[in-house]
């Protein structure tokens, strides 16, 4: 199997934009890693494109890649639309990934963008909830913030954490977010703003929580190491087991276990990470999740501030969706571009001293249990 | 009641619960149970996830469960003003589900006992929920 690089990554600034349309977010940060790969869009042999509400928020429910790609000059190559909640963006990564490793395409595009803003809140809302079998959630009362606040709960009773450790993830997210140019949000809220905010879902109050977004990311993946020259160490995909038969292992276990078998790397291999805060205190899950602290250690592991950029494991550099931001088909391809930004030491003002090894944790709707798709990649320098 | 005489009082989700008249042991949530292994499945399942076994037949279930995490939501969501509570609870078959929670908040925790109930909502459909089971052992 051939190996699959990074060759270039780019965005579209996630925020507020009531003037952009969908397409031309999209489009812009696709020329933008096309820039940044040094190439010309002839080069690309196809594009995976992730999107997950276009069609509820945009009137575009589908053949959405081709109207993004159209207007960059990109046409006759196989375009193909993914949609997998807010796991969509990893999912198209993963797709591109098999392509190239098989040989298929030697040069693919990957697009993750939405358009979430409108003035309309409760139509953004609403479309998220539809990441969910709505069959069984309609009328039942379940939105993903009380869903949230529920996984936090359990991760703090189980691990003896206050809400305090709450407050500091959300701070050093957004004192992250502040460093990168490319985040919703920039003025670094501190933790008095953070435990002074209103509660949306106890524990969870509203500085903790990404927020409706419009955005867009990019990358090439490539057979060719090209500028960036980061390598795709593993790229691994899981979906929400059927407990009652297989097991109590979460969504997000198993990709991780995929993930590291496949690198034939553990956790104490990596470097920093991104994962997917779309509210800042389930980075507490994560640390276990990805094996960054064992059972009973996550209290531990926060006091020391092991994920501070100054610690030993940091995570979410970015901001990660808490203050980068949250729109949905963008986020995962976005915690990729800064896996690659901080391993080929282009990260600016937030480079880690540190990041030859990232990995990143994309999750996107649920079912079941559990999340309904978790999308994990490894990437390392070449 | 006879199972030939269906209800007809609209609910909240058809997929989710039954009521009393539906399918046998309603009301409770909506579930087969697998003539070969005797687990229940949740929901309209064609098939035991336990065994694939296709011999399944309707039956309710979730009447008692255990609630593993609640929280209160300070935001209306699925005809439920705010604040309202859902919790994650496991029932006595060992299905997990997010299920909308009735009484006072201060009287749940972590293992509470809670039985399967039908509430009447202002608008003349009917809900589910689950509350306290104050009677339990």
């Amino acid at each position: 199997m051939a190996d699959a690089f990074i060759s270039g990554c780019g965005f579209h600034p996630f925020g507020r934009f009531p003037n952009k349309t969908l397409k031309e977010i999209a489009a812009e940060a696709a020329l933008a890693a096309l820039d940044d790969a040094g190439l010309d869009p002839d080069a690309i042999d196809a594009a995976f494109c992730a999107n997950a509400y276009a069609g509820l928020l945009n009137g575009q429910e589908s053949m959405r890649g081709e109207t993004w790609l159209r207007s960059i000059g990109v046409g006759v190559i196989p375009i193909i639309n993914v949609e997998n909640a807010c796991a969509g963006g990893g999912t198209a990564l993963h797709l591109a990934t098999i392509a190239v490793r098989a040989g298929v395409y030697r040069c693919v595009l990957v697009v993750g963008a939405e358009k979430m803003y409108s003035g309309d809140t409760a139509a953004a809302i609403a479309a998220l909830a539809t990441s969910s079998d709505t069959e069984v959630t309609a009328g039942v009362g379940m939105q993903f913030a009380a869903v949230d606040a529920i996984r936090v709960k359990e991760v703090m009773r189980e691990e003896g954490i206050d809400d305090e450790a709450l407050v500091w993830i959300a701070a050093k997210n957004h004192s992250n977010g502040a460093l990168n140019p490319n985040a919703q949000f920039r003025k670094g809220l501190d933790a008095e703003a953070i435990r002074n905010s209103r509660v949306i879902a106890a524990p969870i109050r509203l500085y903790m929580c990404s927020a409706i977004s419009d955005g867009a990311a990019a990358v090439i993946v490539s057979s060719d190491p090209g500028r960036r020259g980061v390598r795709i160490r593993a790229s691994a995909l899981a979906s929400s087991p059927v407990r009652a038969r297989q097991g109590k292992d979460s969504t997000a276990v198993r990709a991780a276990r995929k993930a590291y078998g496949e690198a034939a790397l553990r956790p104490q291999d990596m470097d920093f990470a991104e994962v997917h805060d779309a509210v800042a205190p389930l980075e507490l899950y994560y640390y276990r999740a990805l094996g960054f602290c064992e059972p009973g250690g996550v209290g531990r592991f926060v006091s020391e501030r092991q994920s501070a950029r100054s610690g030993t494991m940091p995570v979410n550099p970015s901001g990660g969706l808490t203050a980068r931001g949250h729109p949905v088909g963008a986020t995962g391809v976005a915690q990729i571009c800064e896996l690659v930004l901080q391993i080929s030491g282009g990260a600016g003002l937030r480079q880690l001293p540190h990041a030859r090894r990232g990995i990143a944790l994309n999750a996107g709707g649920w079912i079941g249990e559990d999340p309904a798709i978790n999308a994990v990649h490894i990437l390392e320098a070449k | 009641m006879s199972a030939s005489v269906p209800s007809t009082r609209i609910k909240t989700n058809r997929h989710v619960f039954v009521l009393e008249d539906e399918v046998p042991g309603a009301p409770g949530l909506r579930a087969v149970r697998c003539r070969a292994c005797r687990c229940h499945t949740l929901g309209r399942a064609l098939i035991c996830s336990h065994c694939f076994s296709r011999d399944v037949a309707p039956e309710a279930a979730g009447q008692r469960a255990e609630l593993v995490e609640f929280a209160v939501s300070n935001h209306p969501a699925g005809g439920f003003s705010a604040p309202y509570a859902i919790g994650l609870i496991c029932t006595e078959e060992g299905f997990a589900l997010f299920a909308p929670l009735v009484g006072d908040p201060a009287s749940f925790a972590h293992e509470t006992l809670l039985r399967f109930t039908l509430l009447d909502r202002d608008d003349g459909t009917v809900a589910f929920a689950y509350a306290a089971d104050d009677g339990a052992q």
